[in-house]
């Protein structure tokens, strides 16, 4: 009891970095939408008795050392976190993370162009204006990127809520951007046009890429299974297996994603636990070379503490993303001679519906070792098939 | 050894009437009727020379600066 509390405690605590970042990195494009619309109030002139223009001036200043406090956060709660194998290097050098390079990289290029404003704007009166000026606009390419950013790697982009943000920002900052345009006279009316045009057209790109890639049930899956157990299997490849027992104990893919069940070892068949139940599980995983079109098997062998040391294998099938990354897409599950499939994968919780022969429900709370592929951790089971802390 | 003496100077092509330094700095700066500023006084009296310090630092396109009146 006293144990899995402190599992439990040592679980909220590893994740509380994970939480962090994600919810600063919201905070952040809320942040930099307001810090813009202020901007652009400021930079149109638009004063009232109440609201002299210094006001939406200082608001816009304050706001964005706010919003680079956030990102700062969203940023070394990232690579603290350790999670994913993100680097500090990767928080500057785009494009080069292990770790969905793409979206990161997006992150990435957009703190350096935040950073850019930000050292532009402190030696203003050094520079001159129109350096910093044209340094200032990079700030609106900065937001499309975060948002771009935010979709594809967040963990929590289907949420209703991040989606109501995310809308809320993009039509304050589509809106301050046509006012922006309809105002400056400064840029001839040709480019103004383009830049109108071109602000349409990425929103609508942006919204397309949204409703196809991170919407998508793949994806969210993806997404959903971003933390520490997809991050722990997505190491190198080879790396765990070739620490581990040898591949060939995992069934072979014949190029197809879908597997078939693993088989059950002999041993203790026949006879599971009756449920409810919680046993300690310790055992190690195995992970395949990717075959021709990318398809990862990561297999987790373990044995429950009962009497009969029921053994319990979970194999997950994945798809190879870039940089030796895994999308996990399937898992099943062989728990003595039951079958069953993985319904849920969040961090390092597995949740599985297995028919031993009634419906039960596993959940599974393991650890793994990176350098050994050895894992521990514990199986509670109950019945039902709406069981489980997912 | 006295203080340095500071006077305000607008930058008239700079200046594009915006009008921030006549918020900040009423006691020194009123605006023309096209919203140009027009500054009172020659030096920055002490009390005043932080906040035109501030003032010069808003403007949004740096055209209002502090120099230094016994510059050598």
């Amino acid at each position: 009891m006293t144990v899995a509390t402190a599992q439990a405690l040592t679980a909220v605590g590893g994740k509380a970095f994970w939480f962090l970042t994600r919810a600063s990195g919201l905070v952040s494009i809320a942040l930099l939408s307001a810090t813009i619309v202020l901007g652009v109030v400021a930079s149109v002139g638009w004063t009232t008795q109440r609201w002299p223009r210094f006001v939406s001036q200082d608001v816009h200043r304050n706001l964005s050392l706010l919003c680079i406090a956030f990102v700062a956060v969203h940023v070394v709660t990232t690579v603290v976190d350790g999670y994913v194998p993100i680097g500090f290097v990767d928080v500057v050098l785009p494009f080069r993370s292990p770790y969905r390079p793409i979206y990161l990289g997006l992150g990435a290029l957009c703190f350096d162009l935040l950073l850019a404003v930000l050292i532009t704007s402190g030696l203003r009166h050094r520079i001159g204006y129109g350096s910093w000026r044209f340094v200032h606009w990079l700030a609106y390419l900065c937001w499309p990127i975060a948002l771009i950013h935010g979709l594809g790697s967040g963990t929590d982009t289907p949420l209703p809520i991040v989606l109501l943000v995310e809308a809320v920002c993009t039509a304050a900052v589509l809106a301050a951007f046509a006012w922006r345009l309809t105002t400056g006279r400064s840029l001839p009316i040709g480019g103004r046009t383009a830049a109108g045009i071109g602000a349409v057209v990425a929103v609508v790109a942006i919204a397309g890429f949204a409703a196809l890639g991170p919407l998508r049930p793949g994806w969210s899956h993806r997404s959903g299974t971003s933390s520490a157990l997809l991050s722990q299997l997505a190491t190198k490849n080879g790396t765990a297996s070739t620490a581990a027992a040898p591949p060939t104990t995992v069934p072979a893919t014949s190029g197809s994603p879908t597997t078939t069940a693993p088989s059950g070892s002999s041993t203790g068949s026949g006879s599971v636990p009756a449920v409810p139940f919680t046993s300690r599980v310790t055992g190690s995983q195995t992970q395949t070379q990717p075959d021709g079109r990318g398809v990862i098997q990561i297999t987790l062998g373990m044995h429950l503490q009962d009497a009969g040391s029921t053994p319990l294998t979970i194999v997950l099938t994945g798809q190879e993303s870039g940089g030796g990354g895994v999308s996990l897409s399937s898992g099943t599950v062989a728990y003595g001679p039951y079958r069953g499939t993985v319904v849920g994968l969040n961090g390092g919780t597995v949740t599985m519906r297995v028919a031993a022969p009634g419906p039960i429900t596993l959940v599974a709370n393991l650890t793994i070792d990176q350098q050994t592929g050895s894992l521990s951790g514990s199986v509670s089971g109950a019945s039902g098939s709406t069981g489980g802390d997912r | 050894m006295s203080r340095a003496r500071y006077k305000l100077v607008v930058d008239p092509i700079a200046c594009d009437g915006a009008g921030v330094c006549a918020e900040l700095l009423p006691e020194m700066i009123t605006l023309d009727p096209w919203g140009f500023p027009i500054i009172h006084g020659d030096e920055v009296p002490d009390g005043l020379l932080e906040l035109a310090r501030r003032t010069t630092v808003s403007c949004p396109r740096l055209a209002l600066t502090l120099v230094r009146l016994d510059k050598r």
